[in-house]
């Protein structure tokens, strides 16, 4: 119940910040396209003027024949539509963004091309990198939207790298192993065996809703590829032997740099506090749970 | 009894009393109770659910999950971060606390009356309100039989060195010391609001509704007329559903962390209004002995040290179960699990200070608070001597190893280490700390300049709006103030009943 609802609002959390994105894009899309078609002098003018006030670049000339700003709106009225119809049905729709992204790739490109061999004017290099961060865009957002990364989410309910066989588990897996020294026993040969801890610290956190997992990601990698800051090594936290682990960890326990210390504490204060909520971990160190009478609850 | 579950509700709801109290602890409770045994209609409104003794497991796991807010991960925001827990069912957090029922002490009173004009929350006007609160709660001192190992031990250590101290007064009926209060009383001796104040509301005609999680107050002009609801479901989450409730009095009491964002987001408007906000910061001081200790057995908060209060220094007990324990006791891998093997011989009380500085409340995006409070130079070396008192009352009884809840100092090895920690110039940022007892951030005055609410709980400038739970304490009580604010709730309510019963022209 818990994960089915879970799982849904992350879905929804994520469409809605891509449709955002899109109808952004769609709006500019029309801004811009309006003010080629309204101002296109004006347009040429302003670019120069901001080119002129970040370094050097040559003056893009005015012109009066018009017919390469008709294909130019034709341009702009097609990718305006294009991100209109995505974000009517982002998943329907979705091998619309390599078509938008190919249309911004070519504008991108030839701009390039013409700012390094043609003209060096700042409009040349602002539309390359203008629709350069447009191509990228579209291609992130076409891999958001797939849906094999859908179905691996609802399958786990958790953000990607935290689900079983994700890098950010192996890293959890690793710190809560060394957290408990999960590899040996806990009380002179009596096995306490910890299976699955991971998944309650998860599910743990996923009762504070969709972004409670996420939250680990930062700090787990922050672990991982702390090793050359603070451990002096190349080898990542789990590649490191047993010994080097604790004491890697140890480290981030004990630290004055507080920040350092805080990466570890949410991870150290759950795995404990799990951990030893467990009967058999109870049990193991002598702790007798309370007996209640409850015959005689409420008589009082 | 007229509880309305609203986790099973399936369309929106409309209600009407002479009395919309939202919030059902210390301060919610005994105002409804109050004023329904006065004979006004009132509906009591709760976020989350209405849990029965027997679903108090004592697994502290679940019921942490079940009866505290955000699972127990509720915190501070500032230097160090400071866990800050709070309760979330009907009982709020008088169900999780440890029953400890002190009355704020005269001179606090007296402060009161002097700096902010509330002469009538003098000594001689509040005694018949703790008198009469005690003796519904039953408060008592924990009886010797029921103080157990850790605190005897603790005692044995604090009188050797010649700290005072006495057994904690409690609201406990039949008390067998199952040693797990914070996680709801299996035996229903504690006597949390939820047993006491809110059955006695609910006699007396009081309607309950609860996953009701009140989104803002109705205002016509400076007029309250009312709260609206968004209505939830088993896990506390919208069902879609929504509650209107309409009262000539609206009384806001969902604790000092809520109470300000909930006002403000309805529009109320006063400097005052989420600033002042005091806390206790308390750090945990674990000890390790050869010999047993099993501070499991008795009541875990059964003993204080009552020698420096007048500094801001309060040492009581506070032993949990392994679960809770076990981030406290320092070390990783087999460091700590060789200390958790032993968790037989370990002792734990807790060192609380009450705060010079002060944080605020502030409302992040979405209406959720947000906690914002640093430890004030003077409150970390307060801390700091806090820390270094407990750890050498339990070197004094005998503790090979102490565990300060201070990471530069993770091990005390001797009493001289222990003294010579309250003379350090220890970080804040070096402090694991919790803190209990949130106040002050609607706080009360005579003067509406200083105040949100006045001396009879209404807030300054607004008709039919009163605040009465631990936001109104105009400084802090210096010891745990659930007494103190179940009295002064409960003079709002007669105030408000007078009100009710001859309405001003």
């Amino acid at each position: 119940m818990n994960e089915i609802g879970g799982t849904a609002r992350a879905g929804t959390e994520v469409e809605r910040l891509v449709r955002l994105n899109v109808v952004a894009l769609m709006w500019a899309f029309i801004i811009v396209g309006a003010l080629f078609f309204l101002v296109p002098d004006g347009v040429v003018v302003f670019t120069n003027l901001v080119g002129s006030w970040l370094g050097e670049f040559s003056e893009a000339p005015q012109t009066g024949f018009r017919l390469w700003l008709s294909l130019a709106t034709a341009y702009m009225v097609l990718v305006s539509v294009l991100a209109y119809l995505i974000q009517r049905d982002l998943h329907g729709n979705r091998p619309l963004l390599l078509v938008l992204a190919a249309g911004k790739a070519a504008s991108s490109l030839t701009c390039l091309l013409f700012y390094l061999f043609s003209l060096d004017a700042f409009g040349y290099l602002l539309n390359f990198l203008v629709d350069g961060s447009i191509v990228l865009n579209c291609l992130v957002l076409y891999r958001v939207l797939d849906p094999r990364r859908r179905t691996r989410a609802r399958a786990s309910g958790l953000p990607r790298g935290l689900e079983r066989g994700g890098r950010g588990r192996a890293i959890l897996d690793a710190v809560l192993a060394t957290v408990l020294a999960d590899d040996d026993r806990v009380d002179g040969g009596r096995a306490v065996p910890s299976p699955a801890l991971d998944e309650e610290l998860l599910e743990y956190l996923r009762g504070l809703g969709p972004s409670g997992p996420r939250a680990l990601l930062p700090a787990l990698l922050a672990i991982e590829y702390g090793t050359p800051f603070w451990f002096g090594t190349l080898r990542p936290f789990t590649r490191l032997g047993p010994a080097e682990r604790a004491q890697y960890l140890r480290g981030f326990e004990t630290s004055r740099f507080y920040l350092r210390e805080r990466v570890l504490f949410p991870i150290r204060f759950l795995a404990t506090t799990l951990f030893y909520a467990r009967p058999e971990a109870e049990a193991a160190i002598g702790y007798e749970r309370p007996r209640i009478d409850r015959a005689r609850v409420g008589i009082y | 009894m007229p509880i309305l579950d609203a986790a099973t509700v399936t369309r929106d709801v409309q209600r009407a009393a002479d009395v919309v109290v939202v919030g059902t602890g210390a301060g919610g409770a005994v105002v409804a109770a109050t004023l329904a045994e006065a004979g006004a209609r009132v509906l009591l409104l709760e976020e989350g659910a209405y849990h029965r003794t027997e679903e108090f497991t004592a697994r502290p796991l679940d019921m942490v999950a079940r009866l505290y807010r955000n699972r127990g991960l509720t915190a501070t925001l500032g230097v160090p971060t400071i866990g800050l827990p709070l309760g979330c069912t009907v009982g709020g957090t008088t169900a999780i606390n440890s029953g400890t029922c002190f009355p704020a002490p005269d001179y606090v009173l007296e402060q009161w009356a002097r700096e902010e004009g509330l002469d009538d929350y003098a000594p001689a006007h509040l005694a018949p309100r703790f008198e009469e609160v005690s003796r519904r709660l039953g408060v008592r001192p924990v009886p010797e039989e029921l103080l157990g190992p850790n605190a005897q031990l603790f005692r044995k250590g604090a009188e050797a060195l010649g700290f005072a101290g006495q057994p904690i007064p409690r609201n406990a009926r039949g008390c067998v010391g199952t040693g797990v209060c914070a996680f709801g009383c299996p035996t229903g001796a504690k006597q949390s609001t939820n047993l006491s104040y809110v059955p006695a509301a609910l006699e007396a005609g009081a309607e309950l509704v609860t996953h009701a999680r009140v989104r803002r107050v109705l205002l016509d002009g400076r007029r309250a007329i009312g709260v609206e609801a968004n209505l939830l479901d088993e896990r506390g989450v919208s069902n879609g559903r929504s509650l209107r409730a309409l009262g000539n009095a609206t009384v806001i009491a969902t604790g000092a962390v809520h109470t300000p964002v909930l006002l403000r987001t309805s529009g109320v408007r006063h400097p005052a209004l989420g600033r002042n906000l005091r806390i206790h910061p308390a750090a945990r001081v674990g000890a390790l002995f050869d010999e047993p200790v099993r501070g499991w057995i008795g009541v875990p908060q059964s003993y204080h040290v009552s020698q420096f209060e007048r500094e801001g220094i309060f040492i009581q007990g506070i032993f949990a179960p392994p679960a809770i324990e076990a981030p406290t006791v320092p070390g990783i891998g087999r460091e700590h699990r060789e200390r958790m093997r032993r968790f037989s011989q370990l002792g734990s009380f807790g060192a609380l200070i009450s705060d010079a500085g002060t944080g605020r409340v502030a409302a992040a995006p979405g209406g959720q608070p947000l906690v914002l409070y640093s430890l004030a130079p003077a409150d970390r070396r307060r801390l700091a001597r806090a820390v270094s008192l407990t750890a050498q009352a339990w070197f004094a009884a005998g503790a090979t190893e102490v565990f300060p809840s201070v990471r530069s100092r993770p091990v005390l090895r001797s009493i001289a280490e222990a003294r010579a920690l309250a003379d350090d110039e220890i970080p804040a940022k070096y402090f694991d700390v919790m803190a209990f007892h949130p106040m002050g951030t609607a706080r009360m005055s005579a003067d509406p300049a200083r105040g949100v609410v006045g001396s009879s709980g209404g807030v300054h400038g607004y008709e039919g709006l009163y605040v009465a739970d631990a936001s109104v304490l105009p400084s802090s009580t210096r010891r745990n103030p659930q007494l103190t604010i179940m009295a002064v709730a409960t003079k709002i309510a007669q105030d408000l009943t007078h009100a009710l019963a001859d309405p001003a022209p």
